[in-house]
């Protein structure tokens, strides 16, 4: 997948048939963190909070079914990916771009999660490990499409910019 | 007969819930965003842009202050709107959290 053009507002990515169907496949996934993963403070009580646990996990929860629902009905249109040569072209806007960054980093930090939140540079430990190494591979491969659409936000803001040609899937090594 | 002439009495607020609005109006509270080994640079400035606004120079300033120092201080704001701004970045799956500011 890589950025192709941004046109009337919206930005539009070449992807082909196997990308998309690997990231409507991790699309799916979502929501893959528990709402209540993320500590609300550290040094202060969470009672002490006006709103406090119980109600932040219901607002995580509403805004996952709400993201959730989005992106079901995203993936869903028929012209959302349109053929082209073999490829298709998926035209999304700069707050669809987000939703699909939100998503892709909710499936790869609960991949992480489940993998025992290993630290930096355990990838060849996680590769070993037959139950892992699928959580290792759903990782970059959120990443690859997160880098991807990052690159079409950048080139979007900075139409000059003299980078590399994009991300392309053929480069990705899980 | 005239109701204004008659003063209402009202009930004295209790000390918590005085307590609580001040703290809910004192901008005395940090969020504070923690590193973690997982969540891509490029992403942390990406939202550290959408949730503050903030120009990408600052956002990844920020960034870089979690990536070398383990934590940054992104705003001191309100209770209410410290908390918003948490619930903001977790939803982008970032470590955030509120602290009171002690200084």
């Amino acid at each position: 997948m890589r950025f192709l053009e941004s046109k009337d507002n919206s930005l539009v990515f070449l992807i082909e048939p196997r990308g998309q169907s690997i990231l409507e496949k991790l699309c799916r996934k979502y929501p893959a963190m528990e709402v209540s993963y993320f500590e609300l403070c550290r040094t202060m009580d969470e009672d002490e909070l006006p709103d406090g646990r119980e109600v932040a996990d219901q607002m995580m929860t509403e805004e996952q079914n709400e993201v959730r629902d989005r992106i079901g009905r995203l993936l869903e249109e028929e012209t959302r990916f349109e053929p082209s040569k073999g490829l298709f072209r998926l035209r999304l806007s700069a707050d669809e771009v987000n939703l699909l960054l939100q998503i892709l980093n909710d499936v790869r930090i609960g991949c992480w999660v489940r993998a025992g939140s290993p630290s930096e540079g355990a990838e060849d430990l996680l590769r070993a490990d037959p139950q892992r190494a699928p959580l290792l591979a759903t990782m970059q491969l959120c990443g690859f499409f997160q880098g991807a659409l990052l690159d079409g936000l950048n080139r979007q803001k900075n139409p000059s910019s003299d980078e590399d040609e994009g991300f392309e899937l053929e480069d990705f090594q899980p | 007969m005239d109701d204004a002439a008659t003063p209402q009495v009202l009930p004295k607020p209790d000390q918590d819930t005085r307590t609580r609005e001040r703290e809910e109006l004192d901008p005395g509270y940090l969020v504070i965003c923690w590193d973690d080994p997982v969540n891509l640079m490029d992403y942390v400035t990406h939202v550290f842009q959408i949730v503050f606004g903030w120009t990408k120079a600052k956002a990844e300033r920020h960034m870089i202050q979690v990536h070398k120092q383990g934590k940054s201080v992104l705003v001191r704001e309100t209770m209410e709107m410290a908390e918003h701004y948490v619930h903001q970045l977790h939803k982008f799956s970032l470590h955030a959290t509120m602290e009171r500011d002690c200084q």
